[in-house]
């Protein structure tokens, strides 16, 4: 791993980054929309059920052993810490502030088990990149238009 | 036209900018005139006061099929004006540290109001919700560009309908009476081909870039623009379609524009329910197929790009798209150069058990 990348603390809770971090579930995959980088996620059902605990207050650890005792093998518990880096890593989630309390959704592990997986796409990164307005007119408004259709 | 002393402080409150812009449109109405038209989206009564003719005539063409002469109290009133035509400016109530990377701006966005700056059209946009007024104004009605007018006001019906069951979504939207598909992707994936492929057929027309789609209680679509866009280089596919051109002198510069309302009136309809979501894959072979596909190929094609246009709201934004995806089939039609064989496919499908 890159040094300079945050690092997973498996007992440290977590939460979705941002309010700029919208998701939806569907029957067989969850995507997650990051409107601040334009980068969008699938996740497939164990991805999902490890976003939903995560989001919920769960730690990744307290999330790893949960689906090893729902009857996910003994390596799952790996598998779902490594994906919590990877969600941290995409800056997907980041720690919870002090106070916010874990509700246990109900929520069952998708089994036979399967890694979680997260497929990254950037295909309309481009599009949402746009460079922060720093001149204005002397009305106030912006002063150099994107080009925008 | 005098411009009044009147000016915008800096840190006003939405409540005081709100008021502040609404006494300015006041201003301009008095010295050009008002011009009140009536649309109706959605089954909601929408009143447009132009100060003058500039911007009626700017932005009117799209949504000139909704019209309506039917008196009633209007759910929304816009209120539209321009510096240039009615020498009414308007001052920003915020310095350029407000503005959002996306033109939306903070801290007069708050439950009552919504508040943007839509670069590229340099459009200002407030809606007041408690009053069910909004402001629209521009520098320059004649600056105006033709996307903007393609679909104009789509920020304004997205927040209009931002508690309903209702979003605009960029999409098009093609069917018979009883039912139709939502042509899904981002731009220049092909939708606006698909869906003019199918004026030739029985197929009816609700939009090639931008409809309102409707999740509850069941999936429908409304037609909100008649306006198409389509690559000057896709012109020669369609035959008659440059004599009704809107802008057939700046095709080196834009998107060719024409409103069907003049092109093929008989083909635009108010929208129908919906069967079926396909996303179009442009493939260059002759033959068009229609493949099966996941609800993901929907929503990667359908909310990224949709959220992204659209300021303010996203979360509930992609729910209500989300609703959408999760009642209906979805298919990839892989479009190809016979273009009779797109809207075959695609009867052929509204006549598949699946979607019925």
């Amino acid at each position: 791993m890159n040094p300079s990348q945050p690092k997973l603390a498996a007992a440290t809770r977590y939460s979705v980054a941002s309010p700029n971090i919208v998701w939806q579930a569907f029957d067989e995959e969850s995507v997650v929309i990051n409107l601040e980088s334009g980068i969008y996620y699938s996740l497939n059902l164990a991805g999902a059920l490890i976003w939903r605990l995560v989001e919920a207050g769960t730690t990744p650890a307290e999330a790893a052993e949960r689906v090893v005792q729902s009857g996910a093998p003994a390596e799952a518990g790996e598998q779902v810490v490594e994906f919590c880096q990877k969600l941290l890593q995409e800056g997907l989630i980041a720690a919870a502030s002090d106070g916010e309390k874990p509700q246990a959704p109900a929520a069952e592990t998708p089994l036979p088990w399967e890694p979680p997986a997260v497929s990254v796409y950037t295909d309309m990164q481009d599009l949402f990149l746009l460079d922060p307005i720093h001149d204005v007119d002397e009305s106030g408004w912006p002063s150099q238009p994107a080009e925008t259709p | 036209m005098a411009q009044p002393a009147r000016g915008n402080a800096l840190s006003a409150t939405p409540e005081k900018f709100f008021a502040e812009a609404r006494m300015r449109f006041e201003d301009a109405a008095a010295g050009a005139g008002v011009v009140e038209r009536r649309f109706r989206v959605a089954g909601r009564l929408l009143l447009l006061r132009f100060a003058g003719h500039a911007l009626e005539e700017r932005l009117t063409p799209a949504i000139e099929h909704l019209a309506t002469l039917e008196d009633g109290t209007a759910e929304l009133t816009v209120c539209l004006f321009d510096k240039a035509t009615t020498g009414i400016g308007l001052k920003a109530g915020w310095d350029a540290s407000a503005y959002g990377p996306r033109g939306e701006i903070k801290g007069f966005d708050k439950a009552r109001y919504r508040t943007a700056f839509q670069q590229g059209a340099d459009v200002f946009l407030m809606l007041d919700r408690k009053q069910r007024e909004a402001v629209y104004w521009v520098a320059d009605a004649g600056e105006v560009p033709y996307w903007e007018r393609s679909f104009p006001m789509r920020t304004m019906f997205h927040w209009w309908f931002e508690e309903l069951p209702l979003q605009p979504v960029h999409a098009a939207a093609v069917g018979l009476a009883d039912g139709g598909v939502l042509i899904t992707g981002p731009c220049g994936s092909g939708k606006s081909t698909t869906a003019l492929a199918c004026l030739e057929s029985e197929l009816l027309y609700a939009g090639d870039d931008y409809v309102l789609v409707q999740h509850a209680p069941s999936p429908h679509v409304h037609c909100l623009y008649c306006a198409a866009k389509l690559e000057a280089d896709n012109l020669g596919r369609f035959p008659g379609l440059r004599a009704f051109l809107d802008n057939a002198d700046r095709l080196d510069r834009e998107k060719a524009l024409v409103f069907l309302s003049s092109w093929r009136p008989e083909k635009l309809c108010r929208g129908f329910p919906l069967r079926a979501l396909i996303t179009p894959r442009v493939t260059g072979r002759r033959d068009t197929l229609l493949r099966r596909a996941g609800a993901l190929e929907a929503v990667k094609a359908l909310a990224p790009t949709t959220l992204y246009h659209l300021l303010g709201g996203e979360a509930q934004a992609f729910a209500k798209i989300a609703a959408l995806v999760r009642q209906l089939p979805c298919y990839v039609l892989e479009t190809g150069t016979d273009l009779p064989q797109i809207p075959a496919r695609i009867l052929e499908l509204l006549g598949h058990p699946e979607t019925r």
